[in-house]
């Protein structure tokens, strides 16, 4: 792994596939991702294995997104805050 | 600084708190695997939540703050309750990696790869998340799903962000050779070493 302080002006492959989960999370400052994005443009081999990652994460985002919560739960939820409200109440 | 009434305080959590409902009970279905159980933790959640309401600053990550407590409400009451082990995976990492290299070395087949993932449907992803052990669904949820920085993981997991980097990192790793497994055995990939 490259010391973050001296970036070269185009990592390696490597380099480029040791980031590649900080890179998509956002997690890279701005000098490593110019750099990660320069080793991109020129290379088709970690491009695809970036997009790869980025499918398997956004297949993640499309299915659980579609979690809903029962109405129900939402009426038990405001139930049960009102009596822990009532409990408090009395309680000294 | 003004005191709130317990009204105010009632009314400030059902507004602020409680549009994170939804969010919640998707993770907390990812949690336990099982919507009964899932509602159930959430309830707790919202109770707990309710209960140390009074020492949430305004202005602080609310949306952090009750995933944190939820969480934890999963970790200290629900699966002690539940009597399980604690899931922490195995090290198996570097025998997906192997299988995966192997299997897709070119850059034809992977691109073809990725089409094919993205055609899997949604219950064979569920699946795939399911077999996961649980911190490492845990963390990749919170990213993938919520977003959350890998510090803001850090704190609702209670744990050094080294240790969220790895989860995800084997998380994912896992994760890919499940779906592509299933791709392979439901037909949307044609097995490559077969």
């Amino acid at each position: 792994m490259s010391a973050p302080d001296t970036p070269t002006p185009h990592c390696s492959c490597s380099d480029a596939l040791s980031y590649v989960y900080d890179y998509l999370d956002g997690e890279v400052d701005d000098v490593r991702r110019a750099d990660i994005a320069a080793h991109l443009d020129g290379c088709g081999e970690c491009r695809e294995q970036f997009t790869m990652e980025q499918v398997v994460k956004s297949l993640v985002q499309r299915t659980c997104c579609e979690d809903r919560a029962p109405e129900t739960l939402r009426v038990r939820i405001v139930a049960r805050i009102s009596e822990v409200r009532i409990t408090y109440r009395r309680s000294p | 600084m003004v005191s709130e009434t317990d009204e105010d305080r009632a009314a400030r959590f059902e507004r602020d708190a409680l549009p994170f409902l939804d969010q919640l009970y998707g993770a907390a279905l990812r949690m336990t695997r099982n919507p009964a159980d899932a509602e159930d933790l959430v309830q707790e959640t919202f109770v707990k939540a309710f209960s140390a309401f009074s020492s949430y600053t305004d202005g602080t990550n609310l949306k952090a703050w009750l995933f944190r407590i939820l969480t934890n409400a999963f970790i200290n009451t629900y699966r002690k309750k539940q009597r399980q082990p604690l899931q922490t995976g195995t090290d198996d990492l570097d025998d997906w990696q192997m299988r995966h290299t192997q299997a897709y070395a070119t850059g034809q087949l992977r691109s073809a790869e990725a089409e094919a993932l993205d055609r899997l449907p949604n219950d064979l992803i569920n699946n795939a998340l399911a077999e996961l052990p649980e911190e490492r669904r845990v963390a990749v949820y919170l990213a993938d799903v919520e977003g959350f920085s890998y510090q803001e993981i850090a704190d609702i997991m209670e744990t050094p962000i080294g240790t969220v980097m790895s989860r995800l990192h084997r998380g994912r790793k896992h994760l890919r050779t499940l779906l592509e497994d299933y791709a392979i055995t439901e037909g949307y990939l044609p097995g490559a070493l077969s």
